[in-house]
C-alpha cells in the first residue's frame, strides 16, 4: 500500500515529514508567471508531463518506460483539465523548484498531479491557480503539501495552520476530499492487515 | 460421516508442517486464526457444531492448521437464497454483447464515490466505451482509489491474488460475494446432469490443494445446511499416519472436489476409491487429457471454472466445450490490442466488468486472459495461465506454486524460472532477497538454479511475462 499524501490537521497527533521546501513568494511568482502556451487548447497535456518527468523525476534504474508513469494522467489530460497539468508542469521546471531536481519518483509526482488536477481542479478551477495573490498562495501551499514540502522558513505547525485555517471555502472543500481519500487508504491498509481479517473465508473455487 | 475405530498404530508426533524452511512462517499450525466460531458461522447450529467437531477431531484427519468459516448471517444467507432461485432457470448472459443497464448504475456510482474515477468524471461519467480500462498493476500501485469511499471497511476479510509478475495482491472481501460462488456452483452442477443436496453422511466439498505447505482446514457450509467443507494437502507431510490420507478420503466420501488440474490428477493417483456428483477444476487451464482422465477415473462431470481473485468465477465448461459466463453482475468483454470489441469468432483479451465485490467494483478490468469469442457469446480456446511443475532431484514432481510460494516469501517481484531438458534450472528474477530465494528453491528441488538478476519486470521479455516454463516431457499435465 502507497504512503497516503501528506495532509494537514485531519491527522491526530499533527503531520510529520515534510521537509523544508522554496520560499512560498519564490513559488507564488513562479505561478504567477505560468507561460501563456498552457491555455493553448491543442498543447498535448499527456506528452508535457511525460517530458516533465522526464525532466525533473528521479531517474530510475536501469532506465525504464518514459510513459508508463504519467499513463494515470490520461483522462485528466484531456477537457478543461487540460491546462492545469501545464501550469503543474511550468511550476516543476521553474526556478522555486529547480533545486529539486531528481527528488521525486515520477510516480510521485504523478500522483501529485492527479490530486491537485482531479481534486483541487474540481474546486477551484485552473484558472483560479494563478489569478490573484491569495488563490495563488492557496495553490502554492497544496502543491508544496503534496509534494512533502513546507515553505521555506515555516515550521510544519505554522505551514499545516496556514494551508487550512486561511483557505477559502473552496480550497477547504478540495483538502476534505483529499483527507478522505487519506484516511480511507489508511483505513483500508489497517483493515487488510488485521488478523481478524486475515483469517480470511473458505473458497469452494479455485481461480 | 463414518467415524472409523481407532487405529492401533499411534499417531507420529506432530511434525513441522512444513520442512522447516523458516520463510514460510505463514503455515505455522493456527498461526492466522483469530475469529471464534460463532463468528465464522454467524448461524452455527447444534448439530452443525457438531458436524464441524467431528471432522476436527476425525481419527484420520489431517494435521489442520488454520480455521477458516464462510462469515455468512441470517440476511448473507436470504440474499444467497433468492440468488439461488433466481439463477437457477436462467439463460447464460454473453460476451461481447450490449452493455447492460446495470452498468449505468455502477459507472454513475464509481463517479461519485470511487475517488480513482471521481477526480476524472466528478459525477459525470462518460459512455461506456470512453472508461478506460484498467490492469492489475492498477490496483496494485493504488488499492485504495478504486475502492468505494461510502462503504464501511469493517467486515472485509483479505483474498490474495498471485498474478504474472509474481508479486501477491492482497484485496478487500466480502462474505457474500465469496458465499455466492457455492450457488455458482450449484447450478453448474445441476446443468452438468448430477443431483447435488446436502447429505449427512458426506462431505459436501472437498477443497484439494498438492503442494509442501498449505492451510488446510475443517469448515460448514452455512449456505448448504451446514454441511461439511475440508481443505486439504495431499503431499504426505500434512497428514500424521501413513494410510491417514486414504482413510480420511474414504471416510468422508466428498460429493463435490474442488481442486486445481494438477491437484486433481495427483488426487487421482491415490488409492481409494471416491464417489463423487462432480468435479470442479480451476486456476489452471483444464487440458483434454487432464479432463479425460479425471472423468475416467471417477465417472462424474468435471466442469472447468475460469475466473481470477479479483472477480472470482467468470465462465465454465461443463463439458470441455467453450467457457459459458456465469450469471453474475459481469460484462464481459474480448478486446483486441486496440481496445476494441473482437467480432464473433476472433480473439482478444477478456476485460470484466464487475458490481459483485462492493469493496472492489472494477471498471473494465484487462484480466490477461485471452479467448476466442464464440457466436452465442462464450469464451472459446481459453489461453489462461498454464500448470507447469518442476522434476527434483529425486524424481518427483514439485508444482509450481512451491516454487511461487518461496520466490514470493522472498520477496521476488517478477521471475521467470526454466527447466532445461537435463533438468538443470535457470532463473530470472527480479527484486528480492537472491540468496536466500535460490537455497529455497535448492532445498524444494535438490538443484540450484543459475542465476540472473534483471532490473525491472519488462526485462524479462515483451507480454505477459511467463513465470515458469520447462522442456521436460510431463511437466505440463
Amino acid at each position: 500500500m502507497r504512503a497516503a499524501t501528506h495532509l494537514a490537521s485531519s491527522e491526530p497527533g499533527g503531520r510529520t515529514g515534510t521537509a523544508p521546501g522554496p520560499a512560498l513568494a519564490d513559488l507564488m511568482r513562479d505561478l504567477a508567471a505560468t507561460p501563456p502556451d498552457v491555455w493553448d487548447p491543442g498543447v498535448d497535456a499527456l506528452a508535457l508531463w511525460s517530458d516533465t518527468l522526464a525532466d525533473v523525476a528521479r531517474e530510475r534504474p536501469g532506465g525504464g518506460d518514459a510513459h508508463g508513469p504519467a499513463e494515470p494522467l490520461a483522462q485528466l489530460a484531456q477537457g478543461p483539465t487540460r491546462a492545469a497539468i501545464g501550469i503543474l508542469a511550468a511550476l516543476l521546471h521553474g526556478p522555486a523548484l529547480r533545486p529539486w531536481t531528481g527528488w521525486w519518483a515520477p510516480e510521485r509526482l504523478t500522483e501529485t498531479a492527479q490530486r491537485m488536477v482531479g481534486t483541487l481542479a474540481a474546486y477551484v478551477p485552473p484558472t483560479q491557480w494563478v489569478a490573484d495573490s491569495r488563490s495563488r498562495e492557496e495553490a502554492a501551499r497544496l502543491f508544496l503539501d503534496l509534494l512533502g514540502l513546507r515553505p521555506g522558513g515555516e515550521s510544519e505547525a505554522v505551514a499545516t495552520d496556514r494551508l487550512t485555517a486561511l483557505s477559502s471555502p473552496a480550497l477547504a472543500a478540495a483538502l476534505a476530499e483529499l483527507a478522505q481519500e487519506q484516511r480511507r487508504a489508511a483505513e483500508l491498509a489497517a483493515q487488510l492487515a488485521d488478523k481478524r481479517a486475515r483469517e480470511a473465508a473458505a473458497r469452494t473455487t479455485y481461480v | 460421516m463414518s467415524e472409523d475405530a481407532m487405529d492401533a498404530t499411534p499417531a507420529r508426533p506432530l511434525p513441522p508442517h512444513h520442512d522447516g524452511d523458516p520463510v514460510l512462517g505463514e503455515y505455522e499450525p493456527f498461526a492466522d486464526t483469530a475469529l471464534t466460531d460463532a463468528e465464522r458461522w454467524p448461524t452455527l447450529t447444534g448439530p452443525g457444531a457438531a458436524r464441524l467437531a467431528a471432522l476436527r477431531a476425525h481419527p484420520h484427519a489431517p494435521m489442520w492448521v488454520h480455521e477458516c468459516g464462510d462469515r455468512l448471517d441470517a440476511d448473507d444467507l436470504a440474499a444467497l437464497a433468492h440468488l439461488h432461485a433466481e439463477i437457477s432457470g436462467t439463460e447464460p448472459p454473453s460476451a461481447g454483447s450490449a452493455t447492460p443497464s446495470w452498468v449505468t448504475g455502477l459507472l454513475e456510482r464509481a463517479a461519485t464515490t470511487v475517488p480513482r474515477y471521481r477526480r476524472t468524471w466528478r459525477g459525470t461519467p462518460p459512455a461506456f466505451a470512453d472508461v478506460p480500462t484498467i490492469t492489475r498493476a492498477d490496483l496494485a500501485a493504488d488499492l485504495a482509489s478504486f475502492v468505494p469511499v461510502d462503504r464501511s471497511l469493517a467486515d472485509a476479510f483479505t483474498g490474495t491474488s498471485t498474478g504474472s509478475t509474481g508479486a501477491a495482491l492482497v484485496l478487500p472481501q466480502h462474505a457474500r460475494t465469496v458465499g455466492s460462488d457455492l450457488i455458482q456452483l450449484r447450478r453448474l452442477v445441476a446443468l452438468a446432469g448430477a443431483d447435488w443436496v446436502p447429505d449427512p453422511g458426506r462431505l459436501a466439498v472437498l477443497s484439494v490443494v498438492s503442494q509442501e505447505t498449505a492451510f488446510t482446514y475443517a469448515s460448514l457450509l452455512s449456505a448448504f445446511e451446514q454441511a461439511g467443507l475440508a481443505r486439504i494437502n495431499l503431499h504426505p507431510s500434512a497428514w500424521r499416519r501413513p494410510g491417514d490420507r486414504e482413510a480420511f478420503l474414504a471416510a468422508v466420501q466428498p460429493q463435490v472436489i474442488t481442486s486445481t488440474p494438477s491437484a486433481l490428477v495427483d488426487l487421482a493417483d491415490v488409492e481409494v476409491a471416491l464417489h463423487p456428483v462432480a468435479v470442479i477444476s480451476g486456476a489452471n487451464a483444464l487440458s483434454p487429457a487432464a479432463r479425460d482422465l479425471l472423468r475416467t477415473r471417477w465417472g462424474a462431470p468435471v466442469i472447468d471454472v475460469y475466473g481470477l481473485m479479483e472477480t472470482g468465477p467468470v465462465a465454465a465448461s461443463v463439458d470441455g466445450g467453450p467457457h459459458v459466463l456465469l450469471p453474475r453482475d459481469h460484462h464481459v468483454e474480448v478486446l483486441d490490442a486496440h481496445g476494441r470489441g473482437v467480432a464473433a469468432g476472433h480473439r482478444g483479451e477478456i476485460v470484466v466488468t464487475s458490481a459483485e465485490n462492493p469493496y472492489l467494483p472494477l471498471l473494465r478490468y484487462r484480466t490477461g486472459d485471452h479467448a476466442r469469442l464464440t457466436a452465442d457469446g462464450a469464451l472459446a480456446d481459453l489461453e489462461g495461465r498454464t500448470p507447469v511443475r518442476f522434476a527434483a532431484s529425486d524424481g518427483t514432481w514439485v508444482d509450481a506454486v512451491g516454487l511461487t510460494q518461496v520466490l514470493q516469501a522472498h520477496g521476488t517481484l517478477a521471475w521467470h524460472l526454466h527447466q532445461g531438458a537435463d533438468g538443470a534450472l535457470g532463473l530470472r528474477a527480479v527484486g528480492g532477497d537472491e540468496e536466500p530465494a535460490l537455497r529455497s528453491i535448492e532445498r524444494l528441488l535438490g538443484r540450484r538454479p543459475r542465476s540472473a538478476r534483471l532490473a525491472r519486470p519488462a526485462d524479462l521479455g515483451p507480454g505477459k511475462p511467463r513465470r515458469f516454463s520447462s522442456d521436460l516431457p510431463g511437466a505440463t499435465p
